[in-house]
Parts: C-alpha cells; structure tokens; sequence
C-alpha cells in the first residue's frame, strides 16, 4: 500500500496517544452526558407511557370526550362524554359492545387504614375488561374489582368480603356514609407493575352513571350557581369509553366519529385505536416534560460548547508542536490543504473513538440503573447512541478545524530552522476583530436585556448577551491576558520569577491556550453563583417588602365554638415563640370584629359587600412590629387598612365605615397603611367595644350585605363563608437579614411552638422561594461540576504540552546551572501566573455577566440588591490556582530529572 | 588561488540554473543581502559543493534554489530545474513539483518521526500518487545497508542510519537534483565519510545531480566541483578539488 498522508495521520494517532487522551476523555464527557440525556427523556416517556397507558394499548376502539382527545392539556374543552353521546353509542349498528368508564376519586377505608383509590364503573363484558383477571367481573353495585397490587396489599382474595363505607354515599357525604361489605368477585393483573391502574377499584351496577347523568341534569336546569350539587356528584368523570366496533377498521373508526360529531369542536368527540390513544397520551407527557427537555438539552449544548474550547485549544497546542514534521511533509512535497486535511482526520478518528466510547457507557449506566431501579422502563433507543456520537464528532473536527488551518502558513523553509516559529507568532488580528464585534453584539444585547426588564424576553435577551460577551473575552484572550499577566509579573522578584514571565510572554499563544482553558470553566462558574447570589438576595429583600410580616398564625374562625380556648393557644404560643432566636418581635394581635369595607369602585352591584376582619393593635405595638409604619398613627375609632384596598374601594378622609361585633356596632375612620400589609387594625379600645377580646364570638353573618337577585341556596352559601371577626393572631417579626439556614430553622421554631401548624408569612415564602431556587441551583451544579471538570482536563493539557515543547530549552537552562528545585519553581511561577490572570479576568467577567443577568430577571421596581458570593469566589480563585498547579507538576518533576545531555538530545 | 575558474557548461547538459537571484532580510538599516544577483549554472551527473563561511549565503541560495523559499520578486530572476522554470509558480504547483523531481538531504530532523524508516522512503513518491520501482528500491536499499531496518520508526535508528535511510528516500524518485544541507553535520566521520562515500557513487555511477551545501573541506573534496560563496556573490569556483586547495581557498575567503 502506497504511503501518503493517511499513513503519517494514522501513524501519527498510535504515536500520540498519551496527547490525545486528555482531550479525549473531555470529548468522552460531552458524549456521556448527551446520551445520558437522551437515553433519560426516552426513559422518562416510557415509563410514564407504560404506567398510564397500559390500560389503553389493549383497547380495540377508544371514544374520547374533546378535552381528552386534544392534543394540549389545557384546551378548555368539555372533558366528558355526555350520557345522549353514549346512548347513541349504545345504540349504534356498528358497535358491537361498550363500556362507558365514569370514574370519581374515592377512598376505601380497611381496617381502618384509609387508601385513594379510583372507582371506576366495571364493563358488562370480559372482553371490554382493560386487564386479563380471574373470577368474575362484578355485577352489582356491592361486588368489586380491584388490582392484584391492592389485594396483596389488604390480603384479599377472590371471594374475600370487606367492610367499608358505602363508597357512593361517601360521594355526597364524606363523614356520614354507611358502612357497607363488599365482595371481591375479581382480581385484575396490570401489565406494568408501577402502573397507575393499580389504585383502579371497578364497581358493578351502574350507579355512578346514574349520578353523572343527574349532575348532567342539574347543571343543564340550574345553572353554573349549583355548585353544591356538582360537588355532591363528586364529579363523576367519564373522559372516554371503550368500544368494540364490528369492523376493526380505520374506516369504520372515522365514519363512527362522524357519526357522532357535534360541529363544535369543543363538544365533538373523536375516535381512536387503542395505539392511536397511547400515542395521543404520550404527547400530553411529553409536552409536560417539554421545560425538562429544553434545560437538559441546554445543559448537554453547554457541556458540548465547553468541549470544544477545550478541543480546539489542545490541537492548536498539538499543532503548534508538530510544525517541524509538518514542514518536512511540506518540503517532501505535501500540499498545504493535504496537511489540514490529514490533521482534520485525526481529529474526526479522535472524535469518534472517544464519543463511541462516552455514549457506550451511558448505556452501561443505563442498565445499571435498571437493575437497581425495576420500575422503571430504561429506553435503550439507539438513536441516543447516533446522536451523541454525531454531535460529539462533529464538533470535535469543527474545533479543530481552525488550529488545523494553521498547517496552510507553514512554509517549507521551517523545516530548516530550530524553533517552532508557529508558538512565537503574534494572534491574528482577525481574532480581535471579531472579538469586539461579539463584544459589542453582546453589550447591545444585555442593553436591551436591562430595557426589558422581569419580561421573559428581558431575559433571553440576557441569556444571549452573557453568551456573546463570554465567547467575545474567550476569543480576545491574548489581547486582554497578555497585559494582565505583565501586570502581575510586575511583582515577581526573584530569577526563577523573571524567567517564567518571560517565558509566559514570549510565547503569546502558548500562554492564552492555557489561560483560555482556566477562562472557560471559572468564568462558567462565577457567571451562575453571582447570578444566583444577585437574584436570592434581590428577591428576599423584595419579599420582605410584600410580605412584611415574618409569620403569622391565626386561632378561630366561623367554626369555634369556644373562643377562650383559642385564645389561650395564642398566648401560649406567643411565650413559646418569644423564646425563639432570631425572633425580633412577637405580639398576640386579639379579635375585634369585623368591618365592612363596601364595594369596590369598579365592581359590579350585584356582588356582596366586602367584609373584614379586625384585630387589635395599639399604636406602639404597630411602630414595633412594623418599622415601615413607624409614621403611622392610629388612634381610637380609627381602622388601618391595607394602601390597596385604600385604593380599590375609594376611601377618602370622609369616608366612615361600619364596624360590627358582638357587643355593639362603630362607626370608624379609615386610615391608610405604607407598608403592604393585608391585615386590618383598630386600637385595643376599640377593639374592646365591638369584642370580648379574651372571649370572642363569631359576628353573626348580615344578610342585607348579600344583594338582591342572588338565589337562596347561593345567598346562605356566602353568607356561611363572610368573615366572623373572632380570629386571634399572633404576629411575629423577625431579625433581618436572614440567611436560607436561619430562615428555615426558624421557620422550623415557630411550626413547632405552634403545636406542628405552620405559620404563614415572609418566612415561608422566603423559605418556598429559597427552595426552588436550591433546586435550581442544585441541577446547574451538576453541569457546573462538568464544565469545571472538563476545564482543568483542558489546563493539564495545555500545561502538560507546553513543558514537554520546552524540554530542550529546559535543559539548557539545567546545563547552564539551573537547579532542578528551581526548574521546579519556574515552571510553577509561569502556571500560576497565567491561572491568576485569567482567574481575575473570569471573576471580573463573570460576575458582571451574572449580576446583569439576575438584574434582567427582576421587575423594574425591584430594589437589587448586589450580593456577591464572595467565599465562591475565593473558592474559585483557589481550585483554579491549585488545578494548574497540579496540572503543571507531572511534566514539571519529568523534565527536571532529565540530564542536561539527554533534553537536549534531539529526536 | 588554483583551479578558480568560472565554468562554462553547454546548455544540454545543465540540470540546474539560476538567474538574477536575490535575497534580502530585515529593512532600513537591519537590511542583510543574503543573496545579490547570482547567476549560476549545475551540471547534470555531477556532485558540486556549494561552501562558504557562516553567513555567506550558501544555506540560502540553496533554500532558494530549491523552492523552499522565495527569491526577491525580480521579473530577471530565472530558476531553471531540469528545464522548467520554476520561479513565479504557485505554492501548489512547486510542491507537487518536488515531489519527483526534487530530493531532500538534511543536516538533522530528516524523517517523520511517526512512521518506519520504509514508509518514510516511499513517501515523496506516494504523495504523488504512485509507487517506487521494486528493483530499484531494494537495489538502494541493500546497497546502502539498511534493508534490516525498515521496520524501525527513526528514533530506534543510529544518526548515520538515519542518514542512509534519507538517502534512499531522495535517489527514489531518481530526481533532477539532490539537494543536500550539511549532510554529515551531525555524523561521526566514519558515518559521514560512509555517506559521502554514498553520495558520489550515486553522482558517478547513476549520473544523479547532486547538489551539497558544506563548510567542511573534507566533505567538498569529494565533489566534482566547488562553488564559493562569500557575502552573497559568487566568489570562486574550483574544479577537481582536493583537501588542501579548498583549504586554502576557505582561508582565503575568510582572511580578506
């Protein structure tokens, strides 16, 4: 076989392999970590599909109501089958057999353990049975079906009998039902063991049917106001029937939709297979999972960009090293595109061995999974495979093809000379161009970002704009990190110093490959922490202005009987919590009355009057709980009330609003409120004339403030659910600023003092919002961990490279009297140069990309507030100084224990 | 000095010429003539060494010469390889040009590393897309001691191994011309007298052009002919030489 270029690429492989591993095992990540991904989702809709539709795949025909059968969740559509549709159903020629399932969420209680089940209306016919059973399927309103899963469970059997109350009773009558015995006549078995239908209890006769129907009729005669029959129906649900049609076709499906279509599409129910329905499920789950997708998919895009930075790094390095032998090939008579051909087919062979290699073994982790995990259904979709591999390979020659470009200036006459000019040539100016041409794209971009702020446009605008900055100061590199590292080389004293910063800087493009390296994964990494820092404390400080109040519990309601007893639990309370720490102020706040605020300026006359309830509050009391009201005053037979409602319902000075309780009736003046509290208060004096403060009643409901024209049953409704004016309150504040631990914990204190209730208030928002923005945190983590990964594999590269290039000048040095301990030290000094400068670079960067982006997110009235995760940063600084170190310290000690003769041996 | 004659060659014999060559390097006051204006002629068959002292230009004119670099561009200047005119020609066209009619000695860093010493000889010709003739190759190959070794990538091979298997390579193609840059340079001398041995049987016995840059007097006594170069002019030329009126001639150039 004739020996050319392919010969000296393959050649050239087996001889590097120790060079490429590093990058490969970068590549072999993001190969990894796309597979995985795939590999994931498909596992995630295949589970769900498999738990959820194993009922349906065995269905020959499934008739669905609209909203079932539409294709988004969310359609507003009538989501049940009318009974006229499944008369006529019942009735058609062309069906041979129906079972309507009306299904309701009811519970079964046995033995006095209580479980959710669905009660689902079972078939007349075997062959409608969703799943294969043994015995007989239930006949009669008092004979069951339930899952083999559930008969384990409350050991049943065929023929066993159990006691419970009467499961339609309960429907209408949660408490009061009569307990009945039921016979288990059968006992069906799912396909998937996790699936859903085991909680399916099926119940013969045809009671829930005729229920359903009766809530069809009520809600035809009645109108949307008889909420209470509905709710006595417990919406009895009957989404889709299934059905076997004479002709199992196509054809005879279609003319039976027709048959039944309404021409509204939001009544007109549609015919499916049994696969066609699965199918139609699987899209629900997967638009479901549509956000989790996208983020994932971000995050493998990100790890994929972070690889090929690391990538075209090493190869512009591996080149760089190879100029003399690619200057022979050139001298020898290789054309210059040859040369990047044969370059670009190391990279695509380095590229594919390693993907193949990544996304193999994230179907090895795979099937470890579901060994230790059965439930779940691993899809083993060999596309996954495809992809990654695609991906991978492909992006590992698009990064090598620029440092590969490079072999096109090489001229023949290299071969002649000593150095490897290629290190010592000066970065293209090209570079710099279209480095502050994404430099200014990306500012005018997080411009706009700032002019849009809290829109979800305001921050995809800043999410393209941290892209475009971050990738503009990646690529100006050697124009921003040459300067720095002079700067900082400014205060090296000692010989080894001056000689590894001019080490540093004599190789321009050396130096920015390894400073590139530290850039990628520490400016990832400061971008998201200062994000994450900015927006926590930005949005806490904001929450404690909406939320003013720490926490907040409240004793009574319409239902007490016995106000003392409430009140007393608010006072023990209140000395349990005033032990707390971090509790700055706790007072009990005691029922006084209600007040009724009138209608809003903009609502209409036939809705109610809106009543308040009152709570007592002195005026040194309100200044202490609430800084914000410390101008405030309120004095007797005045009211406090919230600025909104102030606004809403068109108080003025005039305005007198009546106040009730059980003791008497006041007139009382509004007052308006600064902060943005809810609650409202009157003075202890005031409170005493309206309510037995230690003692209070409920304030009978008034039925004059219920309007004209609103049916009894509708009107008693409202009337039952107006405020009493006899709920106590306990008030708590507490110390700001407040940490998420101390938050939580404290949070924790205050359920616990009151007897296992939490209370409600800025604390467990902030607590709800600290949570999500953990999660959050927590699955960007993962990637960080990734990038940071994948960025110091790029630093020992780089470092591990460029010694090697120096052996011989190294061992120069050694000759001319270089200790070994100060070749050591030299090699030390230039890596921890170059990593400190880029490190200042990223941190700079990164956390004005970060604090930029979470200020795009906030409302243009949010106050920001800039806090900077300082001991991150540091951390970073650290990790970054000490990787390169590392990194450094292999090829260091190697080249220091070669003699001065055998370095500069040449090959 | 003795035998310092301009040679004249009849035109059908010339294997490689030059005309009106220049090369300079730096600008202003940093200007170095590496080369000005020389016009030469080599003789087909015959072994010349080009000498001078460090500085003068030989290095240069035989990049040069050999396309490795560029001349002054100069619409006079003429490079003229067994008849085709190879100034002015692209970069693609010279590089497939030397693939055949060109062949490489070099003082070190002569063969890729990555690949066996064979492979390494059959390259020139396999970027050319065609194979080395058989009888000819093992002839090289056995002639000059190496048909043990082309299994062996460079690194597991001696300097002057290294050397013979550079020699190979360049007599492969049986080129226009073998231009070679110090070849014993790094050779001890019996290696190097073994590949001086080997050069001039190749220019006797196989009519091979052969073209040799050297500041060893020793190693130009094995030439048909020596050029001078001094400060980038002709400055002598010597026919038949011998050890010690090249040395003489060296010292010479060297004193004035």
């Amino acid at each position: 076989m004739a020996t050319n270029l392919n010969t000296v690429a393959r050649a050239n492989l087996r001889a590097s392999k120790g060079k490429y591993t590093l990058t490969g095992v970068g590549i072999g990540i993001s190969a990894f970590f796309i597979a995985a991904v795939l590999i994931l989702m498909g596992t995630l809709q295949s589970t769900l599909t498999a738990s959820v539709g194993d009922m349906y795949s065995k269905m020959q025909t499934v008739v669905a109501s609209a909203g079932a059968s539409s294709e988004s969740t969310n359609s507003g559509r009538e989501m049940n089958l009318t009974s006229a549709q499944v008369k006529a159903l019942e009735n058609d020629s062309a069906v041979e057999k129906i079972w309507a399932a009306y299904s309701v969420q009811n519970s079964i209680t046995i033995n006095d353990s209580k479980s959710t089940v669905l009660l689902v209306q079972a078939p007349k016919d075997t062959a409608l049975s969703p799943f294969p059973f043994e015995g007989k399927l239930p006949s009669s309103s008092t004979e069951l079906m339930v899952s083999k899963s559930f008969a384990t469970k409350n050991n049943l059997s065929v023929g066993s009998k159990l006691t419970t109350p009467n499961l339609i009773q309960q429907l209408s009558n949660p408490n009061g039902a009569d307990t009945t015995e039921y016979t288990v006549t059968a006992i069906f078995e799912t396909t998937y063991s996790d699936s859903s239908a085991n909680s399916m209890v099926l119940m013969g006769g045809t009671e829930l049917q005729t229920l359903a129907a009766s809530a069809e009729a009520d809600n035809a005669t009645a109108g949307t106001a008889n909420a209470p029959a509905a709710a006595a129906a417990g919406s009895v649900q009957l989404q889709m029937a299934s059905v076997i049609l004479k002709d199992n076709s196509a054809q005879a499906r279609a003319d039976l939709q027709a048959r039944l279509d309404t021409k509204d599409a939001n009544t007109a129910p549609k015919v499916f297979s049994g696969e066609e329905y699965v199918s139609l499920l699987q899209k629900h789950l997967s638009s479901m999972f549509s956000m989790l997708t996208t983020a994932l998919g971000a995050f493998a895009m990100l790890a994929l960009l972070v690889s090929s930075f690391v990538i075209s790094n090493t190869f512009a390095v591996l080149v760089g090293q190879r100029v003399r032998e690619l200057a022979l090939l050139r001298t020898l008579g290789a054309r210059g595109k040859s040369l990047v051909r044969m370059l670009l087919v190391e990279a695509l062979a380095i590229g594919v061995i390693f993907s193949v290699i990544g996304a193999a073994l994230a179907f090895v982790l795979a099937f470890v999974v579901s060994i230790f995990f059965d439930t779940f259904v691993i899809s083993y979709d060999l596309s996954a495979f495809v992809v990654a591999v695609i991906l991978c390979t492909l992006v590992t020659v698009l990064a090598s093809l620029a440092p590969a470009r490079t072999a096109l200036r090489i001229s023949p006459i290299s071969a002649m000379r000593e150095t490897t000019s290629m290190a010592l040539r000066k970065p293209h100016w090209a570079g710099l161009v279209v480095g502050l041409i994404l430099a200014a794209l990306g500012a005018l971009s997080m411009n706009i970002a700032l002019g849009n702020r809290g829109s979800s446009s305001g921050l995809t605008y800043a999410f393209m704009g941290t892209f475009l900055l971050a990738i503009a100061v990646f690529v100006l590199a050697p124009w921003i990190l040459i300067p720095v590292i002079r700067f900082f080389g400014l205060f090296t004293r000692s010989q080894t110093g001056k000689l590894a910063l001019a080490n540093a800087l004599r190789a321009p493009k050396r130096t920015v490959s390894t400073g590139r390296a530290v850039l990628v994964g520490t400016m990832i990494v400061t971008i998201v922490l200062t994000g994450h820092s900015v927006l926590s404390a930005s949005i806490t400080s904001m929450m404690d202005k909406v939320f003013p109040i720490a926490a907040v519990a409240s004793y009574g309601g319409s239902t007490t009987t016995d106000g003392a007893a409430q009140v007393n639990r608010a006072e023990s309370t209140l000395s349990k919590v005033q032990g707390i720490k971090n509790v700055d102020y706790a007072v009990v706040s005691y029922a006084a009355g209600t007040v009724n605020f009138g209608k809003a300026t903009d609502a209409d006359p036939s809705t109610p009057d809106t009543l308040m309830n009152m709570n007592a509050l002195s005026e040194e009391q309100l200044h202490r709980l609430l800084p914000a009201e410390a101008n405030t005053s309120l004095k007797d037979n005045e009211v406090l009330v919230p600025a909104v409602s102030w606004k809403a319902f068109g108080f003025n000075d005039s305005t007198r609003l009546t106040a009730k309780g059980p003791k008497g009736e006041l007139q009382l003046k509004p007052v308006k409120a600064n902060s943005r509290m809810t609650d409202v208060f009157v003075t202890p004096a005031t409170a005493a004339q309206l309510q037995d403060l230690k003692n209070p009643k409920a304030v009978e409901s008034d039925p004059a403030a219920i309007p004209e024209g609103v049916p009894a049953e509708a009107a008693a409704q409202m009337a039952a659910s107006a405020p009493t004016g006899n709920v106590t309150m306990l008030l708590v504040q507490a110390k700001t600023p407040l940490s998420s631990q101390e938050n939580a914990a404290l949070q924790e204190s205050l359920t616990k003092a009151n007897g296992g209730d939490d209370m409600m208030g800025s604390l467990s928002m902030r607590q709800v919002f600290d949570q999500v923005l953990g999660i959050m945190l927590n699955s960007i983590l993962a990637l960080l961990a990734l990038a940071v990964v994948i960025s110091i594999i790029g630093i020992a590269n780089t470092m591990t490279l460029s010694v090697n290039e120096r052996r011989r000048e190294n061992s120069m040095l050694r000759a001319l009297g270089l200790a070994r301990s100060q070749l050591k030290s030299m090699i030390s000094l230039e890596a921890i140069l170059i990593t400190l400068s880029a490190v200042v670079v990223s941190v700079i960067v990164g956390v004005s990309l970060g604090a930029l982006t979470a200020v795009s997110v906030l409302d243009k009235d949010a106050e920001i507030v800039l806090a900077l995760p300082y001991p991150a940063l540091i951390l970073v600084l650290v990790v970054g100084l000490l990787s390169a170190l590392a990194a450094a310290a292999l090829p260091a000690s190697r080249s220091a224990k070669l003699s001065p003769v055998q370095g500069m041996r040449t090959l | 000095m003795e035998s310092m004659v301009q040679t004249n060659i009849p035109a059908d014999k010339i294997a490689v010429s030059t005309r009106n060559l220049s090369k300079t390097y730096g600008l202003g006051e940093a200007t170095v003539h590496a080369l000005n204006n020389v016009s030469i002629d080599f003789e087909r068959g015959k072994f010349t060494a080009i000498m001078g002292p460090s500085g003068s230009g030989k290095s240069t004119l035989m990049q040069t010469v050999a396309t490795l670099d560029t001349p002054d561009p100069n619409p006079a200047t003429s490079i003229r390889i067994g008849g085709t005119e190879l100034n002015g020609l692209k970069d693609k066209d010279l590089t497939e040009f030397r693939r055949e009619h060109v062949g490489f000695i070099f003082q070190a860093f002569n063969l890729v590393p990555t690949i066996t010493a064979g492979q390494n000889i059959d390259l020139p010709l396999g970027l050319a897309g065609k194979t080395p003739d058989p009888e000819w190759r093992d002839y090289l190959v056995n002639t000059l001691g190496i048909d043990g070794r082309l299994d062996h990538r460079p690194e597991q091979l001696s300097g002057g191994q290294q050397q013979r298997v550079a020699i190979v390579r360049a007599l492969l193609a049986r080129p226009e011309v073998v231009f070679a840059d110090e070849p014993t340079g790094n050779l001890d001398s019996n290696s190097g007298t073994e590949v001086l041995r080997l050069l001039r049987e190749a220019a006797t016995n196989h009519e091979q052009t052969i073209l040799m840059v050297t500041h060893d007097a020793h190693a130009a006594s094995y030439a048909d002919r020596v050029v001078f170069i001094k400060d980038g002019v002709v400055a002598g030329d010597m026919q038949n030489p011998t050890y010690d009126a090249v040395l003489q001639a060296m010292r010479q150039l060297e004193g004035n």
